[in-house]
């Protein structure tokens, strides 16, 4: 090159630069969250750039002069902003304001966010401020009646209790219902069978998780939404993302809570008078004559001395006090959240209570242009302070072998131990759960080109959980101090995952994301006990007793998911999206030939109203409709189902002085994936500028290869197997809408209303019958045309005015005095048809009202225990309900005549099941309402606060329901926790089937939050 | 990621911590002779009193059980939901699962094995398996000659190793099947094997099939053959000495208290004090039938509670120990199953009359009460049967041999053989399946029917 070439390039060089120049920087939201992929357009040129993940744009070669730069994006108000560029590059900041348009709202979908207009699966948000107002059990208690098709049952009025959570039905029986919780992009461990099944209710992981560290809840709820979770998004996939440092500097909350709570009905037991008079007329319907004997070794000089109500010294008005406090900041470089909490939440239930302490710590530093690190990372201590209940003890006692003839001590002072007596029970018991969590994330967001977003996250959730236990010698019979016991389990959960982002905008109006990534994760279960005798307390008090105790140590359980995904998003002009996801999982669940499997999901959706012919309507503001399709699994089995294993080679079992060998347990190598096709189609619509916005969404999910724990024909030589085996058709009808009926300076109200209808109904289970599933009892059944969860029982014709006795229907409806298990029909379900929920919020001036109503239709509940606590005479109490009973010939009454013989209704036993105890499930609930005052501004300033309120809350105060029992919401742990039981709560059978459930509470509580 | 590909086959291949694999465990012949053993161990549980038991409970030596669901068994009204019924039934098909899964493995060639030890294997699974399905079908199903071709329905016979529901085959076809693997078995057997399965063993069992099916000539061409190879034994409890016994033929190994293979056995009917009554107890009618004459020793065994009381019960002292032999094929079957086989097929009277006398002869110490040299067949038949309640109370004998006499003398069921108040035929005395078997290629017996 010579030299005159060389100084012609330069001089070139040199006379752009000095006659263009770029104007560049970074475009952020009000929370100081990068805006990706606005658009920055200099007024009245054709000079514009779109930003990148980090926010950041830079628009080339521009003479000096003085311009207006306009930047857009969706669900933010546009914002201009004046730019005088001289010889050199001028940086702007751009701050934009949230578009308080509702459908632009950020949506959390896996793995990144979108603006709800471009969503084309089916999501719910429920915002943080919605489930920390209402005093729950747990923090998935608050979701209840705020997403369509999002059903909430919670667990029972024990403090923690876990709630029910079924998301457009259910699709699998054996393999679990429960959706997959992610927290900030972790899968988190939520097994309350962790320690094995005990008390009535188990702990609940998820009650460590404070609520108030929560910003949002995205429930994904078709395979367009979750398929990016494929491998296990079959029962729907919750998001919950904790909030983060924004603003700018520094700012405080704190919040005080305190309340109470009591049951929300409270049953009505006979007295002793009443019970005594009811076994003699039952002694004397059998034929028999003088004074009835009793149980419990007690005379009948004794009985008529005693009148113990048991139901009063078992339940409590139980105290709930929490506090809270955050402190939060934002900055160009870091942004901070810091949240203290303590809660103490004491249920009705004299001794339950569970106390929450937790922190969290949230960082965001932005360490250059293309180096973002994230951290999360949140400890927790829950302790439960439990008590027996159900079937187990306590209140469960009360309503049922604890008679009211029964003392709580004898005359000499010594416990009453001939018969039940909860409160020795209680009193001779110490019991505490104690779970510590720490759930830890670290996240790097790398830009190294333009266009390109490289994430990583790596996880880990630990949890410690130790049951202490502690009997004295009244119980134990021993004669020392009392024996201890401690259960342990200890679950490491790793997960990593890594997605490259592709960003570009071609020619303004086609906008393309394109993501690839990878996920793994690892759980490791150890689970070992400790148990001593001579300990005076709980080993948790007796350190020195837990060194020399007994160690038994369980072999741990290991599982592992692989997974490949990507996700191609493309629009134009913001009003045509396609999505296309394609996941592929590996489950160590399953055997190599079967291990892998493909979750694709294809979407695509139009948002009508951004049409020119649309554009001028006054009254449909927004109008978008969408349509998906796509694959999602359930890969829920015990990590073993898929081995035959054998007795240890050295098991100590010898015939004919030889040593044996055997097989446990059936080896099943084809087991694999559980599939469901989901397909959605909706409506979204805004009217008159949003202030109506309405959502329509029909569904249809068609589960193939349900994973069954089968009964399977014992003539194959083992009684259980986990098989592929049939299928589900879930289908329904959600709609919602928001609507901010009055808007005027001083007096607002809204309007937010969901329902959703859904039919379930198993289609196949191949060659099996309705008894093929392990754990049926109570006779919740699979039968084919009817739902998961059928009541299939023999139907309860009448009692027989002449004889008091009952009549029952054959199959064929005919009536008959024979109980005959060949006659049982399916005349129930436990699934609603249909459920919902309905707020309203009321503003006037400084005051706030709002109030929520949810309700299920359609369901049956089993009152299990009725068939002990009516009519026939045993060792159990009855509530009043007995009165209703025939005594005379021309009676026609609900009961039959009193007994002590079951034989007498020829029934085989007396826990056989009829459709007297099946009943009317559906109700509507006074959920909650709450009323708030906030300080004005001037106050607040006054008392340098940033702001101030006051806010009362009440939960569960009214309910109406033709059911008869205690409540109509009843969701419970099962009686046996293996992992495919039917009755097992992760499955279906547990719900709407009462045993003794304790009740919902019903609270009143005052809280106070500040920031400053 | 390309890390990850690499790696993820060693990250997902996770096998369960502290459970031996079938991979790890069935290695070596040894394996497979540990595994078999454990089928002779868990038969030697469910034979020991627990299979016949059952028997007994649809008999008319017992009397009604106190409460549970053996009531049902007694009473002939068994349903689906009996999980007494369904735990035998269960565990009897648990065992078969190992003996099928042995063949598999003999087989198949993954494990190296001597000739030898293959022959003799496959010949104690199939001795094993035919006991196994001779007490299935007999204790589920309506018994051979219910029908006239037999094509009633027995129970599922699986061959292999596999998981899919099966219908039940016929009767014909279940004794077909066990008379299959009986003639393998002899093929297969030594003549010794120290406690374990001999030939002799198989052709003991293929007499009772044979008994059980009204086959007379057979029973008498193997009772021929193997009679004179064993000798009487005086002793009159069997259950003393059942292994070292002079009549042995096969025993469940019992050798004492913690290795008690009778335990059913003594759990039902031992008397812990002589005014203590058993847990189950005997019928009034077993026990006038055995204490009617004093002078038969074997009448000692019995007792009687609260004589002349409404709650008057009876026992018998034959279980009274902390851990007993446990017999299964000896002399004295052999000797009353010829006996009525000669008599029926009215050839060589003598040799019955003497098979009878042998037992006869022991139980009074004397030939006193003999029969007669010429005593006309009828009375042979109906002292051998006879003999055979007195001889072997509570093994499970009774009621099958009343089905068996049923299904020859009173084909249409009259009402001229009965089971206590019922025909040997009503649906009631074929207990029912468990509720696991509910498929839809399944079908269930019919309940109730017996008075």
């Amino acid at each position: 090159m010579n030299t005159r070439l060389l100084s012609f390039l330069l001089l070139v060089i040199f006379a752009r630069s000095a006659t263009a120049q770029n104007i560049k920087g970074t475009v952020k939201d009000a929370g100081n969250e990068a805006v990706i992929g606005a658009t920055v357009q200099v007024v009245g040129s054709s000079y514009g750039a779109v930003t990148d993940a980090l926010g950041y744009f830079e628009i080339k070669r521009l003479k000096p002069g003085n311009y207006k730069i306009k930047v857009s994006s969706m669900g933010l108000v546009t914002t201009f902003k004046e730019v005088t560029l001289g010889t050199t590059d001028v940086s702007v900041n751009v701050v934009m304001k949230e578009d308080r348009k509702q459908m632009d709202e950020l949506v959390v979908v896996g793995y990144g966010v979108q603006r709800k207009r471009e969503v084309t699966g089916a999501i719910s948000k429920i915002g943080g401020k919605e489930l920390n107002d209402l005093p729950v059990p747990s923090f998935e208690a608050a979701m209840q009646g705020k997403a369509p098709g999002v059903q909430v049952t919670v667990g029972s009025g024990l403090a923690g209790s876990a709630s029910i959570i079924r998301i457009r039905g259910i699709s699998s029986i054996s393999a679990g219902g429960d959706p997959l919780y992610v927290v900030d992009g972790i899968p988190v461990t939520q097994d309350y069978f962790i320690l094995g099944n005990s008390g009535g209710m188990n702990n609940n992981p998820l009650a460590t998780l404070n609520p108030d560290d929560i910003e949002s809840v995205e429930v994904l709820k078709d395979a367009a939404a979750n398929a990016i979770y494929g491998s296990r998004g079959a029962n729907g996939v919750i998001l919950i993302t904790t909030k983060r440092g924004k603003g700018k500097g520094w700012k405080f909350g704190a919040q005080l809570k305190a309340g109470v709570s009591m049951p929300t009905a409270k049953p009505k037991m006979l007295n002793s008078a009443q019970w005594m008079q009811l076994n003699q007329e039952a002694w004397e319907n059998d034929g028999h004559s003088g004074i009835a004997p009793l149980p419990g070794g007690i005379t009948h000089a004794q009985a008529l001395a005693t009148n113990t109500d048991w139901v009063d010294k078992t339940i409590q008005t139980g105290s709930k006090y929490g506090m809270n406090f955050s402190a939060t900041r934002g900055g160009e470089k870091l942004n901070t959240f810091i949240n203290l909490s303590h809660d103490y939440n004491g249920s009705y239930l004299v001794g339950n209570s569970f106390v929450r302490t937790s922190g969290r710590l949230n960082m965001d530093y932005n360490a250059t242009q293309w180096l973002k690190i994230g951290v999360n990372s949140a400890i927790s201590r829950g302790l439960n302070n439990r008590v027996n209940a159900a079937w187990s003890g306590g209140l469960g006692a009360a309503m049922s072998t604890a008679l009211p003839i029964y003392p709580e001590y004898n005359a000499d002072g010594t416990w009453y131990r001939a018969g039940n007596n909860p409160v020795r029970n209680m009193e001779n018991m110490l019991w505490k759960t104690e779970e510590l969590r720490a759930l830890n994330g670290l996240n790097l967001t790398l830009t190294p080109i333009k266009d390109v977003v490289i994430q990583g996250q790596t996880s880990y959730d630990y949890m410690n959980q130790a049951d202490d236990q502690w009997r004295s010698s009244e119980i134990t019979g021993n004669k020392n101090d009392g024996d201890a016991y401690r259960g342990m389990a200890f679950i490491k959960n790793f997960n990593y995952y890594i997605t490259a982002t592709y960003l570009k905008t071609y020619k303004e109006n086609h906008n393309l994301q394109v993501m690839v990534g990878n996920e793994f994760q690892r759980a490791n279960t150890l689970r070992r006990s400790a148990d001593s005798t001579n300990v005076p307390g709980l080993f948790s008090d007796n350190p020195s007793k837990y060194l020399n105790a007994r160690y038994l140590s369980q072999p741990g359980t290991n599982w592992a998911f692989l997974s490949y995904f990507t996700r191609a998003t493309y629009n134009y002009k913001q009003k045509y999206f396609v999505q296309a996801v394609f996941r592929t999982d590996a489950s160590s669940r399953f055997g190599s030939n079967y291990r892998w499997a493909n979750f694709p999901s294809f979407s695509g959706s139009w948002v009508v109203s951004e049409e020119e012919f649309m554009k001028n309507n006054k009254t449909l503001s927004f109008l978008k409709l969408r349509a998906g399709w796509g694959k999602s699994g359930n890969a829920n089995i015990p990590d073993n189902a898929r081995f035959a294993t054998y007795s240890a080679t050295s098991n100590n079992i010898t015939y004919n002085g030889n040593p044996t060998l055997f097989p446990l347990k059936l080896e099943n190598a084809n087991i694999h994936w559980e599939t469901s096709d989901n397909y959605d189609v909706a409506v979204e619509a805004g009217f008159f500028k949003d202030r109506l916005t309405v959502e329509l969404d029909y569904y249809k999910k068609v589960t193939t290869d349900v994973l069954m724990y089968l009964t399977i024909p014992q003539s194959i030589g083992f009684s259980q197997y986990w098989d592929n085996v049939g299928g589900i058709l879930n289908q329904g009808l959600e709609f919602s809408f928001k609507s901010r009926n009055i808007v005027t300076k001083d007096f607002q109200w809204t309007t937010n209303f969901n329902v959703a209808r859904n039919f379930n109904e198993i289609t196949s289970l191949g060659v099996y019958t309705e008894d093929a599933v392990s754990g049926g009892t109570n006779d919740t059944r699979v039968v084919v045309g009817r739902p998961v969860g059928t009541n299939y029982l023999i139907r309860w014709s009448r009692v027989d005015p002449n004889t008091g006795l009952p009549i029952y229907l054959d199959k064929n409806g005919n009536e008959t005095n024979l109980y005959d298990n060949k006659n049982r029909v399916a005349v129930g379900k436990i699934i609603p048809d249909a459920i919902g929920g309905l707020t309203n919020t009321f503003r006037y001036k400084q005051w706030d009202m709002s109030v929520l109503i949810i309700f299920s239709i359609g369901s049956n509940i089993y009152e299990s225990s009725q068939k002990r606590q009516a009519s026939l005479i045993t060792d159990w109490n009855m509530d009043e309900r007995v009165f209703d009973r025939w005594q005379k010939p021309g009676d026609v009454t609900r009961f039959p005549k009193l007994t002590r013989d079951y034989r007498t209704y020829n029934l085989p036993d007396e826990w056989s099941n009829t459709t007297l105890w099946l009943k009317d499930g559906s109700y509507a609930r006074l959920r909650n309402l709450s009323i708030g005052y906030n300080m004005t501004p001037k106050a607040c300033k006054k008392m340098h606060l940033t702001s101030m309120r006051i806010v009362g809350i009440a939960t569960n105060i009214i309910t109406i329901t033709n059911y008869d029992g205690l409540d109509p919401e009843i969701g419970r742990d099962s009686e046996g926790g293996s992992p495919g039981d039917l009755n097992s709560s992760r499955n279906m059978g547990s719900q709407n089937i009462t045993y003794l459930t304790p009740p919902q509470e019903k609270t009143f509580s005052v809280q106070v939050s500040i920031e400053f | 990621m390309l890390f990850t590909l690499g790696s993820c086959r060693k990250w997902l291949e996770i096998t369960p911590e502290g459970q031996q694999l079938e991979s790890d465990a069935v290695k070596t012949q040894a394996d497979l002779n540990n595994i078999l053993n454990a089928c002779y161990d868990a038969m030697a549980n469910h034979y020991n009193g627990r299979v016949q038991f059952f028997n007994e409970l649809m008999g008319d030596n017992l009397e009604k059980p106190q409460s549970g669901f053996t009531v049902p068994v007694y009473q002939h009204t068994t349903n689906f939901f009996n999980s007494d019924v369904g735990g035998l039934y269960g565990d009897l098909y648990n065992v078969i699962f190992r003996l099928n899964f042995l063949l598999k493995k003999l087989d198949d060639g993954t494990i190296d094995v001597t000739a030898e030890f293959k022959t003799k294997t496959i010949g104690e699974v199939k001795y094993l398996r035919a006991m196994l399905y001779f007490d299935l079908v007999r204790i589920w199903a309506q018994p051979y000659g219910y029908s006239a071709n037999n094509t009633h329905p027995g129970v599922v016979i699986r061959k292999t190793v596999d998981t899919t529901p099966k219908a039940r085959a016929t009767v014909a076809e279940v004794y077909a099947f066990i008379l299959e693997d009986l003639n393998e078995a002899i093929a297969n057997l030594p003549a010794a094997n120290g406690n374990y399965a001999t030939m002799n063993a198989a052709k003991a069992l293929k007499a009772k099939v044979h008994f059980q099916m009204n086959d007379y000539e057979n029973v008498k061409s193997i009772c021929n053959d193997l009679i004179p190879q064993y000798q009487m034994d005086s002793t009159l409890n069997r259950f003393d000495n059942a292994l070292s016994s002079s009549e042995n033929i096969f025993s469940f190994v019992s050798t004492g208290v913690a290795d008690n293979r009778a335990a059913t056995y003594i759990n039902n009917f031992r008397i812990v004090n002589p005014s203590n009554p058993s847990p189950n107890r005997l019928s009034k009618s077993m026990y006038l039938e055995a204490t009617a004459d004093t002078a038969d020793k074997r009448s000692k065994f019995y007792l009687i509670f609260n004589a002349g009381d409404a709650s008057e019960t009876y026992g018998i002292t034959k279980f009274n120990s902390d851990f007993l032999s446990n017999p299964i094929s000896y002399l004295s079957q052999l000797k009353l199953m010829r006996a009525e086989a000669l008599a029926i097929l009215n050839s060589d009277l003598t040799t019955a009359i003497g098979d009878v006398n042998d037992i006869m002869q022991r139980a009074y110490g004397s030939s006193n009460k003999n029969l007669p040299s010429n005593t006309p067949a009828a009375d042979v038949i109906a002292m051998a049967r006879k003999q055979r309640r007195l001889e072997f109370p509570c093994e499970g004998i009774r009621v099958q041999d009343l089905k068996r006499i049923g299904a020859k003398e009173d084909p249409s069921g009259s009402g001229s053989v009965m089971i206590r108040t019922s025909k040997w035929n009503c649906p009631g005395l074929a207990l029912q399946f468990p509720v696991s078997e509910n498929t839809s290629v399944f079908e269930f017996n019919a309940e109730g029917g017996c008075e």
